[in-house]
């Protein structure tokens, strides 16, 4: 644990005028936005998003489902996510893993010696990053299906109102789904301060995130299904996305990403600590 | 190391590979998350198909379909049966008509039976495993079957004079009395529905008609013709997701099972079929199933393998020690393959012998499941194509990492190309899932499955056959190593 140097810090908070936290959340910012990657990644965050979503509302057809056909079309229209999580995943890992790959993080816990902070900007950093572009990512995709769904067969008449933000169910996924890759990323930008190895902490997350949902449709013993898909970050998280056949069994919107929560804080809290008390 | 060739890139690689402890250590993890997530998943999966059984317990405790109609009488010793088979109805799924010598009316029991069908010619079969084929012939034909001792012949003939041997199998086992007659069956019709991830599989029963004439028994005792369907019994309530065979309702239009005879010229009308059952789930796939976890692992180590190399620098003192920098892809390609083959043959060997007995108390047990074992042909080729995918795959990341240069895209794009294809086949519908499967090296994941492919499932990996699988895992591998070659030997280090 290195001993605070009050001046350093202060200065550079003068600087910027916003105190502690405005300084870190500037310098942030500017290491975040000046990576090369990160343009192309939330790129690929809302183009995932909206072509996997396109993809399953455009290849949707009504013959396979039963009538009256309830097929969550919000959900199949919100399905990209599921891929552009890892873009997410790799954005948040790199903002953090790069620091540790290049020796950047000594020079930037010399200029911010108070490390929580630093690092609490940085998650901030990572966050707001993630939830401009999963905003947009949402936002498009909710109006692609919306275009392509009559189309499909998915109209008014047949019990599918286009979809629209003032159909609360619909505004909770869509809400839902945007905190949801924040979440995701929070997680991935904590696990990385833990393991400080970009490879490691992406293959630790991906693993984590997509393992529990393929193993949930193979076991075929219900109460481990349950638990598998009440307790596990995907799974859960995304039970927010769901607005028709919400089944008793299964948890519930608000509370499924309240437990991809729980995982997001437990990473990111124990980064915040791990960060004070380890060396860079 | 000038001049040493080959040999010495290869060692050179070796060396790399098993001096990072962080990838040694990663290594043995993947073995382990094979053999852990492989019997967490044996011990949580379950299945009820030996209390609810829907199929027949063949003569070697294996599970079989065994319904047809039966226009029959008892036959002590040798004797032969002759019949022409004037027309067959084509019912659209698998109909045939034909002869038959059974052990009782019991749904499998031993049987010997010269079956015509309309589109796959003639085929002599015995207990649910021999299966002769014997030429293309259909109907209207003539067939014979000949008891002599333990030695059963099937012959068939255009004009009943002229007769062709088709097949002759030794059916020691069949008791001196057996039923003897004329037997129609047809296949049910399969109908597999799926929409957001839920796949139904229902079976309608269809009926087929067929007619014999100049039917004649030559046996020491001939008498008169009895009709009696042969079909598992129903002994428990029917499940919704639909029954099997004859038991199936007959369609609204059509005339119910059973034998007609008029002036020596038999009618009958059966629904159902002769074959083993095994149920379309496998339990090798499940053993197996720690192998998904398990290649992410060694695809990390499979791209960190080059672009560590890169971001340290160290790739110019490969390329200066060894200028023939196509020959150093190679050697990492053999030395990171090789290792991924022997983690997973390992890893998935343990996983196979340790989840056996823990399948078996979860209800994976015979009859419906027989007790495999890793000498068993389709076990060991599982085992062997699963290794030889991830040794493929693993291949693949690393060259990847050689294109892309960057080990967070390169991981992720590989455990995306896996995961991504699964999800989504497992939803889409059937066609649109089975193209993902063909088009993504998730088809590989086929290599699991012991069993043949089939669409009743709603794991995606059974949609496609192993061949499939590899074929397309492989090409991804062979093109990006090709242009991971070629960026290579272009561009700076």
């Amino acid at each position: 644990m290195s001993g605070p140097e009050p001046g350093l810090g202060r200065r550079s908070w003068r600087r910027h005028g916003g105190g502690p936290v405005g300084g870190a959340l500037h310098a942030e910012w500017t290491k975040l936005r000046t990576v090369p990657s990160t343009g192309w990644l939330v790129l690929g965050i809302v183009a995932l998003t909206v072509g996997l979503g396109l993809a399953m509302t455009g290849t949707l057809s009504r013959d396979g489902c039963e009538s009256p056909c309830l097929e969550d079309t919000v959900r199949l229209s919100l399905f990209g996510v599921r891929l552009s999580q890892a873009a997410v995943v790799v954005l948040a890992v790199l903002a953090v893993g790069n620091e540790y790959a290049t020796g950047m993080v000594h020079t930037s816990v010399m200029a911010l010696p108070r490390r929580a902070w630093a690092l609490a900007g940085k998650f901030a950093v990572v966050a707001v990053t993630v939830l401009v572009a999963a905003t947009v990512a949402v936002g498009v995709s909710l109006l692609v299906g919306r275009w392509v769904l009559p189309g499909r067969g998915f109209t008014a008449a047949n019990g599918h109102p286009p979809l629209s933000l003032a159909d609360e169910p619909t505004r909770r996924a869509a809400i839902g789904t945007v905190l949801y890759l924040v979440l995701i990323g929070l997680l991935s930008a904590g696990v990385a301060v833990l393991v400080r190895d970009t490879a490691g902490a992406i293959t630790g997350v991906l693993v984590l995130l997509y393992v529990a949902p393929l193993v949930a449709t193979l076991v075929s013993n219900a109460r481990w299904e349950r638990w598998l898909h009440r307790y596990t970050p995907m799974d859960a998280g995304l039970a927010v996305q769901v607005t028709r056949h919400l089944h008793p069994s299964d948890i519930g919107p608000w509370a499924g990403l309240g437990v991809l929560a729980v995982y997001a804080a437990v990473a990111v809290v124990a980064a915040l600590v791990v960060f004070e008390v380890r060396d860079a | 190391m000038r001049g040493d060739g080959f040999g010495a890139t290869l060692r050179a690689e070796w060396t790399k590979l098993r001096t990072v402890r962080r990838w040694v250590l990663t290594l043995l993890c993947s073995g382990m998350l094979i053999v852990v997530i492989g019997l967490l998943v044996s011990s949580s999966s379950g299945t009820d198909a030996n209390q609810y059984q829907n199929f027949a317990v063949g003569p070697d405790g294996q599970p079989v379909v065994d319904d047809f109609q039966f226009a029959h009488q008892t036959m002590s010793g040798d004797g032969t049966i002759t019949a022409r088979v004037g027309k067959l109805e084509d019912s659209g799924t698998d109909a045939s008509a034909g002869l038959i010598v059974k052990d009782g009316l019991t749904s499998g029991s031993r049987y010997v039976a010269l079956r015509v069908t309309p589109k796959d010619g003639v085929h002599l079969e015995s207990d649910y495993v021999t299966d002769i084929r014997g030429g293309d012939r259909t109907a209207p034909v003539w067939l014979r079957l000949t008891r002599q001792g333990p030695v059963i012949t099937g012959y068939a003939s255009a004009d009943g004079s002229n007769w062709t041997k088709v097949g002759q199998v030794t059916a020691a086992r069949l008791p001196r009395d057996v039923e003897v007659g004329m037997f129609v069956n047809s296949a049910p019709k399969v109908i597999v529905k799926r929409s957001a991830g839920n796949t139904a599989v229902t079976e309608q029963g269809t009926l087929s008609t067929a007619t014999f004439d100049n039917v004649r028994l030559d046996a020491a005792a001939a008498g008169a013709w009895e009709d009696d369907p042969v079909h598992r019994p129903m002994d428990r309530p029917k499940d919704t997701s639909g029954e099997s065979g004859s038991a199936g309702p007959p369609l609204p239009e059509m005339k119910a099972a059973g034998v007609v005879e008029r002036d020596g010229m038999f009618t009958i009308t059966g629904g159902g079929q002769i074959k083993p059952n095994p149920p379309d789930d496998d339990v090798v796939s499940i053993a197996l199933f720690g192998v998904l976890p398990g290649l992410m692992a060694l695809a990390a180590v499979g791209v960190l393998f080059v672009t560590s190399e890169y971001r340290k620098g160290m790739i110019r003192a490969t390329f200066a020690a060894n200028p023939r920098r196509g020959r150093t892809l190679a050697a990492k390609a053999i030395v990171i393959g090789s290792a991924a083959f022997v983690m997973t043959l390992l890893g998935g060997g343990v996983a196979l012998l340790a989840a056996q007995p823990v399948l078996q108390e979860q209800g994976f047990a015979p009859p419906a499941y027989p007790e495999y074992s890793l000498t068993d042909p389709p076990v060991l080729r599982a085992l062997l194509l699963t290794s030889l995918f991830v040794a493929i795959l693993t291949v693949f990341a690393m060259a990847l990492g050689t294109v892309l240069r960057h080990s967070a895209t390169a991981i992720t794009t590989v455990v995306v190309l896996i995961v991504v294809p699964v999800i989504l086949s497992s939803i889409l519908p059937l066609s649109v899932g089975r193209w993902v499967m063909q088009l993504t090296p998730a088809g590989g994941l086929a290599t699991w499955r012991a069993k043949p492919p089939t669409t009743t499932l709603a794991d995606p990996w059974s949609m496609i056959g192993p061949a499939a699988g590899l074929t397309v895992v492989s090409v991804y591998a062979a093109v990006t190593l090709a242009v991971a070659w070629w960026l290579v030997r272009r561009r700076d280090a």
